[in-house]
């Protein structure tokens, strides 16, 4: 068999010919009865390939999808669950300490000016003095 | 219902509607992973992937394609990729048929007996490499034009015929016995 005008045939099925190529294919066939049986043979092979494939899955496919993306939901969930919890015990530590904090402070306090509240020293300007001394002391010894 | 309507519907959080897509493209997405891998169980597990895929990306399909032919281009794509793996990690331990290949009987007579035609013919293309058989299972078995399974696959469409050309000279060569016995 012509294995040009095999080929020809082949590609008949899945594209367009040309004109020509058209032409030069319909007159092998009508010349050669082998060609017409490889035509035959590869319509049946195309169509039963068509035919069986198996289309299926295993029995209640759907079911066993939907319970898959449910479960993935639910951990999700359970993520962000979790994530919302230990914000709010984090939360309500932090703002139990700081209100902790704030008390002892005032409690330790001689006045009650936002500085001893906070906590921070109460420095004179003479205090302010003698500290920058004492740096540019300790960097001239070193 | 239309598919519209159901990812509308899926898209608000109904996973009844989102079922009833699972039920309706099944037989489609099963077709092409069923075709690519046989039947096995790593071909079930993809499947379920596919739809897991896609409800995971249903916010970004933008429904300028059929939604079938966007779940049969992720199931092309998880199929393709399944083989890769099977290749790099398992096949070189795996028996032919947990690879889902089946060696096929010679004889048609016996093969004929025993109602193995389905088989035969997956064996056939599951003997085709992975990229001859992804045009097989597009053009012939889902049935999409030679020039959509050059889109899906995203290879030039001269690649697909060709592809497909040598696929099916290859599928005669197994299939001729059998064939002449249906006759």
């Amino acid at each position: 068999m012509n294995e040009q005008m095999l080929n020809l045939l082949i590609r008949s099925f899945d594209e367009n010919l040309s004109e020509v190529e058209r032409t030069s294919l319909d007159k092998a066939l009508a010349g050669s009865p082998e060609l017409r049986e490889e035509k035959k043979q590869l319509s049946q092979m195309r169509q039963m390939i068509g035919e069986t494939a198996e289309r299926k899955f295993k029995p209640f496919f759907s079911g066993r999808v939907m319970r898959r993306i449910e479960e993935s939901q639910t951990e999700q969930e359970d993520f962000f669950g979790s994530l919302v919890w230990a914000f709010r015990v984090f939360a309500m530590v932090g703002t139990a300490a700081i209100v902790l904090f704030f008390a002892l402070n005032s409690k330790l306090a001689t006045d009650l000016s936002i500085d001893s509240i906070l906590g921070l020293p109460q420095l004179s300007i003479e205090d302010t003095w003698q500290l920058e001394n004492l740096l540019e002391e300790n960097t001239n010894d070193n | 219902m239309t598919d519209k309507e159901l990812i509308k519907q899926a898209r608000e959080g109904s996973n009844q509607a989102f079922e009833q897509i699972i039920k309706k493209y099944e037989s489609q997405v099963a077709a092409t992973v069923i075709g690519m891998l046989g039947k096995c169980d790593a071909a079930d597990d993809v499947g379920q992937e596919v739809f897991i895929r896609f409800h995971k990306s249903m916010n970004r399909f933008r429904e300028d394609s059929a939604l079938g032919t966007y779940l049969t281009r992720i199931a092309i794509n998880l199929s393709l990729n399944e083989l890769q793996r099977r290749k790099r990690r398992l096949s070189f331990f795996l028996k032919p048929e947990e690879n889902g290949i089946v060696e096929p009987s010679n004889n048609p007579h016996d093969a004929i007996a025993l109602n193995e035609r389905q088989g035969i013919v997956q064996n056939a293309i599951l003997k085709l490499e992975p990229k001859f058989r992804a045009v097989i299972v597009l053009r012939l078995i889902e049935g999409y034009s030679s020039e959509e399974t050059a889109g899906m696959l995203n290879i030039p469409m001269g690649t697909v015929l060709s592809r497909l050309s040598r696929a099916q000279k290859k599928l005669k060569e197994k299939l001729t016995p059998f064939i002449e016995e249906e006759v």
